[in-house]
């Protein structure tokens, strides 16, 4: 149920964006050829029963000491193309001696935690900052103001530092959009 | 398969086109749904009204002073199947969560606690039963949120029912033992044809 437009075909799922963008976005997916084997022949899409879906990516640093620096390579969509629409963090200390319910709040620790993203082309996506500042949380997800497209084989680094006075751990998560081939 | 739709649900509406007549066709194509006019689009507006519902799952979560620290170690996990729909297909809006009393705790419950104060410490995830990790490990503070702040999908997710998905809590790294009841609660849409 693919749709012609001036800028090309577009997916439903990305209607809500301009005419533009909704057709970038959806060649972004269906004609990378990691994604679709069919990404060659645009008019066969539309039989393949592929669709855009959904999904909630992510990665954990566990027990950060404090004061220290972590660091993980990510390839959100696996080799795949894939479109973030949002992020998203926690950061919990790794030991809770007494009750849950006395610890922090969701956005509390976030301010202490550092975070950097850079592409393995030595580009700094995100510099050097609070966390805070550039993910936000289930209630309130950093929402990208134009959804940000990510090349399936170009691999990022996330360097994280702790700076409260215990260990945490801190996990990152991405709302990603990806082409669903059943693969 | 049926034909295209020359119905589009008034509740749908809302959304960019061509959205109103894709989640139309989700809907009310669905032989499970509405297995008396799935196949006749031209029946649809005779074939019941899209409705709203607050789905729950609730369940129980064991806390082990002294278990393991990685969260989804069998002891500190809980596992169950997410019948988001009941076997009829149906879009999901938003998602949002409720952790309940920590008991085993010494004050009261609920004094002095944010709704949200305990979100961090409840770990989530969800798959479907063919390996797709829809919601890999996380606190469901980063994927869900409260009635106030829900957790919302970009568009509607078409959520099939006929795939089988399930759904992990686990609550790591607490030093108390006791028991926690977690709400999550997803925001639907589904064809209500009155069977």
């Amino acid at each position: 149920m693919l749709i012609k437009t001036q800028y090309g075909v577009v997916d439903p799922t990305f209607s809500g964006q301009p005419e533009a963008l909704a057709a970038a976005l959806t060649q972004w997916l269906w004609a990378n050829p990691k994604s679709n084997p069919r990404a060659a022949n645009p008019d066969s899409w539309d039989e393949t029963g592929f669709a855009v879906t959904f999904l909630d990516r992510s990665i954990t640093f566990s027990a950060v000491p404090a004061g220290e620096t972590a660091s993980q390579k990510l390839n959100l969509g696996g080799g795949k193309n894939v479109i973030v629409f949002s992020r998203v963090q926690t950061v919990t200390p790794t030991t809770i001696a007494t009750d849950p319910n006395t610890i922090v709040l969701p956005n509390q620790l976030p301010n202490f935690t550092l975070v950097q993203q850079k592409r393995t082309d030595g580009l700094e996506v995100i510099q050097e900052v609070p966390l805070q500042s550039c993910f936000g949380w289930g209630l309130a997800p950093y929402v990208l103001p134009v959804p940000e497209r990510w090349l399936g084989n170009l691999e990022q680094r996330f360097v994280v530092t702790n700076n409260n006075t215990y260990p945490v751990d801190i996990t990152l998560s991405w709302h990603l959009a990806i082409l669903n081939t059943g693969r | 398969m049926a034909s295209a739709p020359t119905f589009t649900s008034p509740e749908l509406t809302p959304y960019p086109a061509p959205l109103p007549a894709y989640y139309t066709n989700w809907l009310y194509a669905d032989q499970q749904g509405n297995p008396a006019f799935w196949d006749r689009p031209d029946q649809w507006h005779n074939a019941g009204r899209v409705i709203s519902r607050d789905q729950t799952f609730t369940q129980t979560v064991t806390l082990t002073r002294g278990g393991s620290k990685k969260p989804f170690s069998p002891a500190n996990t809980t596992t169950f199947d997410l019948k988001i729909g009941d076997g009829v297909r149906c879009l999901v809006y938003a998602r949002y969560a409720s952790v309940g009393s920590w008991l085993g705790q010494p004050q009261p419950d609920n004094v002095d606690r944010a709704p949200t104060q305990a979100y961090q410490n409840v770990w989530y995830k969800q798959a479907v039963d063919d390996g797709q990790e829809e919601v890999e490990a996380q606190p469901i503070a980063g994927c869900f949120g409260t009635a106030v702040a829900p957790w919302k999908y970009i568009v509607p997710f078409m959520w099939d029912s006929r795939l089988h998905r399930t759904a992990s809590l686990s609550i790591p790294n607490v030093g108390i033992s006791g028991t926690v009841q977690v709400a999550l609660t997803f925001k639907i849409a589904v064809l209500f044809t009155g069977r």
